[in-house]
């Protein structure tokens, strides 16, 4: 999690996303935590920021339910610039959602990580934060010569 | 002259003899031939009785079957007057079964909205709930907790209002379950505005109407009521930032059907683009404090029940026209 630097937060439930938001800020320090209240404001700055790294967000959570434009409609228009960042930046569904029409329709799309049905408890955090721990252990070791046990460690 | 004419009269019987002598063998010759055509005569006549005989007894046979052909005309007769009126039955029970599937259909997208309300915008406060009763349990600086409880009863509200929704939704019945009524448009457009009146104010709203071609509709007031308010509070709160909104309410008459349409000047709607969602619940298009996306959701179904139609046209930054069908208004 110390790795991670920018989330942006895309979720238009005020109450939701200050919740979540001290959540996060309660993981781990140094973090920028960027709030868009519908998928239009997230893709406009996306727009603005294709190629300074630093403003791209490492991490997005984002709502399905919005205004103006919701998350499948973020999704749309988020898939064809991934292929101009030179970041990678993870995208979570985080709904509230527990249709499970919404949960297929989710993960057929590769570019969701994965489905998380709210609230994002510190569980899930804690989770996260050991796998990506995982994953910089297993980088590190790739740089040696233990090439077959990366393979399974980068399943976890 | 006495010998000469005892010669000729003597060569006359001979030859007078000679001719009969002859015309007896033609006729021995003839009296046989009559005589076989005679036994073939016999013979043919021998045969046609015999057909005859035969053909008295096929048509003996023929009468029976005639008689049995009749019989079966007369059975076949009543089986079908039997057939007729189990075809009336069967089309009565047909249009039932249409009636009943038509309302299961109904039922059943009343259900999926239930479906979708509980698991998209039920679920969204519990959560906010549980997760403030965790920070609440939790926390330890006494300046947040003024701000926590307020957001507690901020999401108790939406709750609140939400279920409200639910309940809103589940009440509409289909046409065959409420009673329409003949309304005057004009009486339910002043009680829509006296219901609108502060937010027609302070928007500095103008509502005209023409209901020259009707000023009767068919329907069932609650509904009329609901449909007027919802078309005409969204026109206010979703116009335009550079002008006062002008609503113009109009009926035509096409056929048996009244169609009522509502003109603003407002916003607009992208329809490329949110076209197919306009009527969805939770669909909102325009960043507004008090959208919720409640309003055309409970119209089209309001309009649905009642086998109308409702669609829209719009310009973004010009304005929108919604229009309604009222079916079958026989006055």
């Amino acid at each position: 999690m110390n790795a991670v630097k920018n989330i942006w937060l895309i979720d238009d439930d005020d109450i939701f996303v200050f919740l979540t938001s001290r959540l996060l800020e309660r993981m781990a320090d140094k973090k920028e935590i960027t709030i868009f209240k519908n998928g239009q404001q997230a893709i406009d700055h996306f727009r603005q920021s294709l190629a300074d790294n630093a403003t791209l967000p490492d991490i997005i959570f984002l709502d399905l339910m919005m205004p103006v434009l919701d998350g499948w409609g973020f999704l749309e228009e988020y898939i064809p610039l991934c292929l101009q960042f030179t970041k990678e930046i993870t995208l979570y569904v985080l709904s509230s959602s527990v249709s499970p029409q919404d949960l297929m329709r989710a993960k057929a799309i590769k570019e969701v990580k994965n489905y998380i049905i709210k609230p994002l408890s510190i569980t899930h955090l804690q989770e996260w934060i050991l796998r990506s721990k995982l994953r910089q252990l297993f980088r590190s070791h790739c740089a040696g010569d233990f090439g077959s046990n990366c393979a399974t460690l980068a399943r976890v | 002259m006495c010998y000469d004419e005892k010669d000729s009269n003597e060569k006359l019987l001979e030859d007078a003899l000679q001719k009969i002598a002859t015309q007896n063998i033609s006729k021995n010759n003839q009296a046989e031939k009559l005589e076989v055509a005679n036994e073939a005569i016999h013979l043919q006549n021998i045969e046609k009785a015999k057909r005859a005989e035969e053909l008295s007894i096929a048509n003996e046979e023929l009468v029976f079957q005639n008689r049995e052909k009749e019989k079966r005309a007369d059975e076949l007769l009543f089986a079908n007057e039997a057939l007729a009126l189990q075809n009336i039955e069967k089309e009565k029970k047909a249009q039932e079964y249409k009636l009943i599937n038509k309302r299961l259909a109904f039922q059943k997208k009343q259900l999926e909205d239930f479906c979708d309300i509980i698991s998209h915008n039920l679920r969204a406060p519990l959560v906010n709930i549980s997760m403030l009763v965790d920070f609440i349990a939790e926390n330890k600086d006494p300046k947040e907790f003024p701000i926590l409880r307020d957001q507690l009863s901020i999401t108790a509200k939406i709750l609140n209002e939400i279920f409200e929704e639910l309940v809103e939704s589940l009440q509409i019945k289909k046409d065959t379950e409420i009673k329409s009524k003949k309304l005057n448009l004009k009486t339910y457009l002043t009680k829509v505005k006296s219901g609108l009146l502060g937010q027609i104010k302070s928007a500095d709203a103008k509502i005209d109407y023409d209901f020259k071609e009707s000023n009767v509709v068919l329907f069932p007031p609650k509904y009329l009521f609901s449909i007027l308010h919802n078309l005409i509070s969204n026109a206010i709160k979703y116009k335009s930032h550079d002008r006062a909104p002008v609503i113009k309410v109009k009926t035509k008459r096409i056929g048996t059907s009244i169609m009522l349409s509502v003109t603003d000047n407002g916003l607009g709607i992208d329809l490329q683009k949110h076209g197919k969602n306009v009527f969805k619940i939770r669909k909102v298009f325009h960043e507004h404090p008090d959208a919720k996306g409640f309003g055309l959701f409970i119209t089209k179904s309001q309009i649905d029940a009642m086998n109308g139609e409702i669609w829209l046209e719009s310009i973004p930054g010009t304005g929108s026209t919604f229009f309604v069908e009222f079916k079958n208004q026989l006055q």
